[in-house]
């Protein structure tokens, strides 16, 4: 949990980011288990109510299904949501902005978008 | 099940140790308990267990007085780390004597914790290092079966790897939601990420109750820089100025609502980014005084 880009988030959030950033590398594959709640709290050293609050947002947010008695998988489709994508487009925007402002180069935005899709 | 405090007041030796201290308690929590020393962290771990009687009410269970019904003391669990009336006997005597005072005290469990961490039960408590000691109390409590918890300082001093073994014996403990945990410590970074929610003691009651998360995800703490040399006046209403560098002004923001957002945005900030958020960043007020000594 002590991933530098992810360190001025709540600990939930920070885990969210996790596993997401761990399904669209391919480290967790579609249809993978998820250890339960008290394992993956044990894993990460975090209080097992924080890992459920992460686990219910992934769910909410399709990434994960929960099969119930089974436990957390995966979800076997990428999760096209209109609503979230529009709101990161939003999001997207304002950072931009907010770089520019800053004195970022264009030439430099576009290195930091290579250097995150690898 | 709830345990809840009200009002509950301690005078030891015509000084009050603990005045209206209140709060409930649901098993599956992890309350820190966060104080400097001498705070009266541990006077109320003895009060709650009524090792000390208290002057004005006390832990209840579900409305009931834990001094009054005698019976509901085998729900709570405190071993005093720094009075342990128990150094000469061996770990198995240990178990007996807990298993006289709590039925539901669980000797195969003890037993089988205490060959994890390759403890014999031939061994004597005094003959322990610290770091083993603490874990023979770790044991005994989660043995007891309990559903609250009361650990004292339980990481004071100890290395990283029986640290380790005490976070996650709570964290299996407390998963399933029928256990709870009240954890003292005078340092709040050893809290970080395992409490749900943070009591602050301070001048003899509770000065603060926190919820971790909400906190972390409501604050924000963010690197400021500005074209003009003075700081904005919005910054100092929204925030809390926390270092200023040369230009480099670093602010803490509670509730970093959209809005606290776009005021800050209309200033046209040279930069703006967020900063790692440290714990002693939210309770930079409490620890200023607390490094005051009071």
């Amino acid at each position: 949990m002590d991933d530098a880009r992810f360190t001025h988030l709540a600990y939930y959030e920070r885990l969210v980011l996790q596993i997401k950033e761990q399904v669209v590398t391919g480290v967790l594959a579609p249809g993978a288990k998820l250890p339960s709640v008290r394992e993956m709290a044990k894993q990460v050293q975090l209080n097992p109510n924080t890992v459920a609050k992460a686990y219910k947002q992934l769910e909410s947010d399709r990434v994960i299904t929960v099969r119930p008695g089974l436990g957390s998988f995966i979800a076997m489709d990428a999760p096209v949501q209109p609503e979230a994508i529009a709101a990161l487009r939003q999001r997207f925007s304002a950072l931009v902005v907010a770089a520019k402002a800053a004195g970022v180069t264009d030439t430099q935005l576009a290195t930091w978008l290579e250097e995150e899709r690898q | 099940m709830t345990l809840t405090v009200h009002e509950l007041g301690k005078t030891v030796t015509h000084k009050p140790v603990l005045q209206a201290i209140t709060f409930a308690w649901q098993p599956g929590e992890i309350i820190g308990l966060v104080g400097r020393n001498g705070a009266g962290k541990t006077t109320l771990m003895r009060t709650l267990v009524d090792q000390y009687h208290a002057d004005h009410g006390g832990a209840e269970i579900d409305g009931q007085l834990l001094a009054t019904h005698p019976a509901l003391r085998a729900q709570l669990i405190y071993i005093d780390p720094t009075q342990t009336f128990f150094a000469r006997y061996t770990l198995a005597a240990l178990g007996d004597f807990y298993a006289l005072a709590y039925p539901a005290f669980d000797r195969q469990r003890f037993a089988q914790l205490a060959a994890d961490y390759d403890l014999g039960l031939h061994q004597r408590y005094r003959e322990l290092s610290k770091g083993y000691q603490a874990l023979v109390v770790m044991l005994l409590t989660l043995a007891s079966n309990a559903p609250y918890m009361l650990l004292d300082e339980p990481f004071d001093g100890l290395d990283l790897f029986v640290r380790e073994a005490i976070v996650t014996l709570v964290i299996n403990e407390v998963a399933d939601g029928t256990r709870g945990f009240l954890i003292a410590s005078h340092d709040l970074r050893e809290l970080d990420g395992l409490a749900d929610r943070i009591l602050f003691l301070k001048r003899n009651t509770i000065s603060h109750d926190y919820a971790l998360e909400d906190l972390r995800q409501k604050a924000v703490k963010l690197q400021l820089v500005f074209k003009q040399p003075e700081i904005p006046q919005p910054v100092r209403d929204l925030g809390e100025i926390l270092s200023v560098r040369g230009r480099v002004i670093e602010a803490l923001f509670r509730d970093y609502t959209p809005a606290v957002e776009a005021q800050l945005r209309a200033l046209e900030p040279v930069l703006m980014a967020p900063l790692s958020l440290d714990l002693t960043d939210i309770f930079r007020s409490e620890y200023g005084r607390l490094k005051e000594g009071k």
